[in-house]
């Protein structure tokens, strides 16, 4: 009877049981393990002390806390283009200043190293950051501009720089279990105050180009211009001696036909005059005449001076 | 007396509950105004959800008063009552007292409970939806989203709201249980609603300050469902509430809204719903087998659906154009990829597919910086070299073509603003590189593309760059960075490297790099000029000519006839004058002085009178002319 009921009651509840067994293994499994991914690295400490095969990827079995921690970190190689002072002035070898920034790409090579000497990412950052600024400084110091700068590609030495800068960066990084690939210059500019001079010379130098084609432009204007007025001085000038010679030609006709003239000078003087006269008299012209002159001397026929002057009219 | 004590007791409630309806109700006003005034008037609080805490204590004033006005008339109708009982007692039931006309008080309190549900919840109704409609109308009218003035300050404020309204809300509900004080249950729960309203506000301001301004935005949108659903109801419990079986005691005031109720009661969410479904249906339907069934069979069902659901992580489909990765507790199985198909594997969180796709194109910017201070990201549609169209521009120095040799250090150099987009795709047998080596590999070929750039910048010449050599330019950049990649082992294909805005600096130095093309036109505008003066002056000398030579010619052809009829009329004069010599001159001569001396005046004088002298006038004028009147003198003027 008992035992019936027990088994009733077990029945009844195992249900819940298997629920409460699964919940309690989950729970063990979270306990008692931790993974870790593809991309990660582990430190496991037991009481504090670092343990010292760091885990690689996959489930481990761990003590609970407090016993053992685990204290992942990212191995995959990762960019920092550092913070403070990312872009810094600074001088090169004749004196030049720059700003210059680089970025490194950096893996934790040896978590257990990183772990005991920067624990955490954000303070490995920081003495990353430290290393970049001052050999970044040292080695920019080491070369000249030009060296930076150069339309000769050969001259340059970027690729060095950075070689340089990766190398020293290592030895340094090395102890602290950090791994820097490569680093590479992502910026070099200059300052602000010497970038508006080079803005100022930019503009010059298109300055000295825009006034060379307006200056061009002014003067082979001016050379249309000339040659235009010349061709029509040409052309006048020719139009003018044509004219003369026209002329001239008229006037030679004419004396051909005025020849006829010398037949009789003193006739063709005298209608010469005539015409003349008509010609001056044609308008608001007073006219004094002596009675002398023909027809009016008519007018001074009297008694006494008919006879003598009868022929004289009469031959008129 | 039994009775007595009840009566006196009933007046005692019903002046409590006319008192804690009245502090409840100005309660609640005083946070509306407040709320109405904060975000309202001025946009203080900068927040919708803390705006829309207004509805719930608006309507908790309405209820607080719907209850104030119970507990008066139940107060006189309690009164009422013991008056009765006092009358019954000294008239000896002479007549029936409920009958006397003067007790008026019971009947209007009886009419107050059996219409003013009705009325209150369709003024409940009239009031959300009003509110809501304003809401809506002002959201869909502004064009700026307030924000907080100080989100820390509307937190703390939106804080004490929550406490005033939670302390009172679950005290008005407490007191609610008491059957005279049942009015008050509206009042509690929707206070106990502007407590969440006020927690949602507090939740949204706290995410303000922490950089998710969107938070406000779902949140008042879940708000306002939840309005829109509590108005739905009032109308729906208007309506059920005509079909409702009226087998329960005690009915549930119409206006109450049963959805709140399920949360605001105590005893729990699903015996709530199942008091709520027996209220409705009139029979206690919480007692069915079908309710049985699934009070003792949920958990069960619910453990196996959440068992199934989670049994469905094991299965992943790789996609027509993707290669999967297995992994699992987190390591790579194989670096063997996987091929489009379905896979299994441990379920979630052991075992997982990660999938990429190898054909898609990504791309990164090495240049200018494109998402301004709001993180919205910047697409010029007109970009000029003169007005500034990134948020941040590229300054990479180059190299002057002019190097002096002269002052051997002083290198010059010129600044060029590009952007370089730079197109890749994972590269199928560098996947692993690419996605479990690297770290943000987009930022790490961002980067590699600025140093490839700095570098391969720093050593072209500025115009070089800027006309001919630019596709060479992109091209070796492409190269470059590909080289770079690799050697980085990244994993990826560069497909195009684009060479955009190669330009010089904007603002400063671009507009001298226009005034040049500028003055090209200025050039060619002066030669035009030229050109057109001398087209213009060419034929005209060539007119002048003409005419020139056309004067000469009529002068030519006019001298010559000229002459011509003249000789020849002197021909003919000559044989005239042959004829008779003298008469010819003479009637010549007078011919001339006839015809064209006709109109001349003349003065004849003898020259043979010695001593005569002649006064001659030439002052006078021999004839008027019409121009010579004086228009003065000409009517009295004589003429002469």
């Amino acid at each position: 009877m008992t035992a019936e009921a027990n088994n009733t009651k077990i029945t009844r509840h195992w249900p819940t049981m298997l629920l409460g067994l699964i919940v309690g293994a989950i729970f063990m499994i979270a306990v008692f393990s931790f993974k870790i991914n593809s991309t990660e690295t582990a430190v496991v400490t037991t009481f504090g002390k670092i343990e010292e095969q760091p885990a690689g990827p996959g489930l481990h079995f761990r003590w609970p806390y407090p016993v053992q921690e685990i204290f992942k970190f990212d191995n995959r190689y990762c960019c920092f283009n550092g913070n403070v002072g990312k872009l810094e002035e600074t001088m090169t070898k004749d004196g030049q200043n720059i700003i210059a920034g680089i970025y490194i790409i950096y893996r934790i090579a040896d978590a257990k190293e990183f772990f005991r000497s920067m624990v955490t990412m954000s303070n490995a950052e920081d003495q990353l950051n430290n290393w970049m600024r001052s050999i970044k400084d040292e080695t920019f110091g080491r070369y000249e501009f030009n060296q930076l700068i150069n339309t000769d590609p050969n001259k340059m030495c970027l690729d060095t720089i950075q070689n340089e800068i990766c190398r020293k960066l290592n030895e340094k990084a090395k102890t602290y279990g950090i791994y820097i690939q490569s680093t590479g210059i992502k910026t070099i500019n200059v300052p602000k105050s010497v970038s508006e001079k080079v803005f100022e010379r930019m503009i010059q130098e298109r300055n000295v180009v825009a006034s060379g084609f307006r200056a061009a432009g002014e003067k082979e204007a001016k050379e249309i211009k000339i040659k235009a007025d010349t061709e029509r001085q040409v052309v006048l000038t020719d139009a003018e001696a044509a004219a003369k010679e026209i002329r001239a030609q008229g006037d030679a006709d004419a004396a051909k036909y005025y020849a006829v003239f010398k037949k009789n000078p003193e006739l063709a003087t005298f209608l010469r005059k005539l015409d003349s006269l008509r010609k001056i008299m044609k308008s608001r012209t007073t006219l004094v005449l002596d009675t002398d002159s023909a027809p009016f001397d008519l007018m001074k026929m009297n008694a006494d001076k008919l006879k003598p002057s009868a022929p004289v009219t009469e031959k008129k | 007396m039994e009775t007595d004590k009840v009566l006196r007791e009933n007046i005692d409630n019903s002046k409590l509950l006319v008192k804690l309806s009245i502090i409840g109700g100005i309660g609640s006003a005083v946070m509306a105004i407040l709320v109405l005034i904060l975000s309202g008037i001025s946009s203080w609080a900068g927040s919708d959800v803390f705006a829309m805490s207004i509805l719930p204590l608006t309507l908790a004033v309405v209820f607080a008063i719907g209850s104030m006005i119970y507990g008066l008339l139940s107060a006189s109708s309690a009164q009422e009552d013991e008056d009765k009982r006092l009358l019954e007692k000294r008239k000896e039931n002479i007549i029936n007292v409920n009958e006397d006309v003067r007790f008026t008080a019971g009947r209007s309190f009886e009419n107050y409970k059996k219409y003013t549900p009705y009325f209150l919840a369709a003024f409940a109704a009239v009031v959300t939806f009003t509110l809501l409609g304003l809401f809506w109308y002002y959201r869909s009218v502004r064009t700026v989203v307030p924000i907080p003035e100080n989100a820390l300050k509307s937190a703390f404020v939106a804080v004490i709201f929550m406490c005033i309204c939670i302390f009172s809300g679950a005290f008005f509900v407490g007191q609610s249980r008491d059957k005279d004080f049942r009015w008050l249950r509206p009042l509690g729960a929707w206070l106990i609603l502007a407590f969440v309203i006020s927690l949602f506000a507090t939740f949204s301001a706290l995410m303000f300050r922490f950089g998710y301004p969107q938070v406000d935005v779902y949140l008042s949108r879940i708000t306002f469902v939840v309005f829109a659903l509590l108005g739905f109801e009032f109308i729906i419990n208007f309506i059920t509430e005509f079909y409702r079986p009226r087998t329960i005691e005690e009915p549930r005031p119409v206006f109450e809204s049963r959805l709140l109720a399920l949360f605001t009661e105590p005893g729990g969410v699903a015996r709530n719903v199942a008091d709520a479904l027996d209220y409705q249906f009139g029979f206690k339907v919480s007692k069915t087998w079908v309710s049985e069934f699934a009070e003792k069979y949920l958990f069960r069902l619910v453990i196996v659906w959440l068992i199934c659901l989670w049994m469905f992580t094991c299965i992943f489909e790789v996609g027509p154009s993707q290669v999967g990765v297995r992994e699992s507790f987190g390591r790579i199985v194989s670096e063997e990829l996987l091929t489009p198909g379905i896979y299994f594997t441990l379920p979630y969180p052991f075992g997982k597919v990660a999938r990429y796709s190898c054909t898609e194109i990504h791309d990164v910017l090495v240049g200018p910086g494109m998402i301004d201070e709001n993180g919205k990201k910047l697409r010029p549609e007109v970009v000029t070299w003169t007005e500034k169209h990134y948020v941040t521009e590229s300054e990479f120095l180059v190299a002057s073509e002019k190097v002096d040799k002269a002052l051997k250090p002083a290198t010059s150099v010129s600044f060029l603003g590009i952007s370089l987009p730079i197109q890749y795709r994972i590269r199928e047998s560098g996947l692993i590189n690419y996605a479990y080596k690297h770290k943000d590999a987009a930022k790490i070929l961002q980067n590699i593309g600025e140093m490839v750039a700095t570098k391969y910048f720093a050593s072209v010449s500025i115009m070089e760059i800027m006309s001919s050599g630019r596709q060479k330019a992109a091209e070796d950049l492409k190269k470059q960075i590909q080289q770079a990649a690799d050697n980085q082992e990244l994993g990826v294909d560069i497909v195009y490297v684009n060479l955009h805005d190669v330009h010089p600096p904007t603002e400063k130095v671009a507009p001298a790099f226009e005034a040049v093309i500028g003055s090209i036109e200025e050039k060619e505008t002066e030669i035009l000029k030229a050109k057109s003066y001398y087209e213009r002056i060419i034929p005209q000398a060539q007119a002048d000519k003409m005419q020139i030579e056309a004067q000469a010619k009529s002068y030519r052809y006019q001298i010559t006839t000229v002459a011509q009829a003249e000789g020849e009329r002197f021909n003919k004069q000559l044989q005239a004058y042959d004829a008779m010599p003298e008469i010819f001159k003479l009637r010549t001569y007078l011919d001339m002085l006839e015809k064209d001396c006709a109109d001349t005046r003349k003065y004849i004088m003898s020259s043979s009178i010695p001593n005569e002298i002649y006064e001659l006038n030439f002052e006078q004028k021999a004839r008027f002319d019409l121009i010579d009147a004086d228009v003065n003198t000409l009517s009295d003027q004589p003429r002469k």
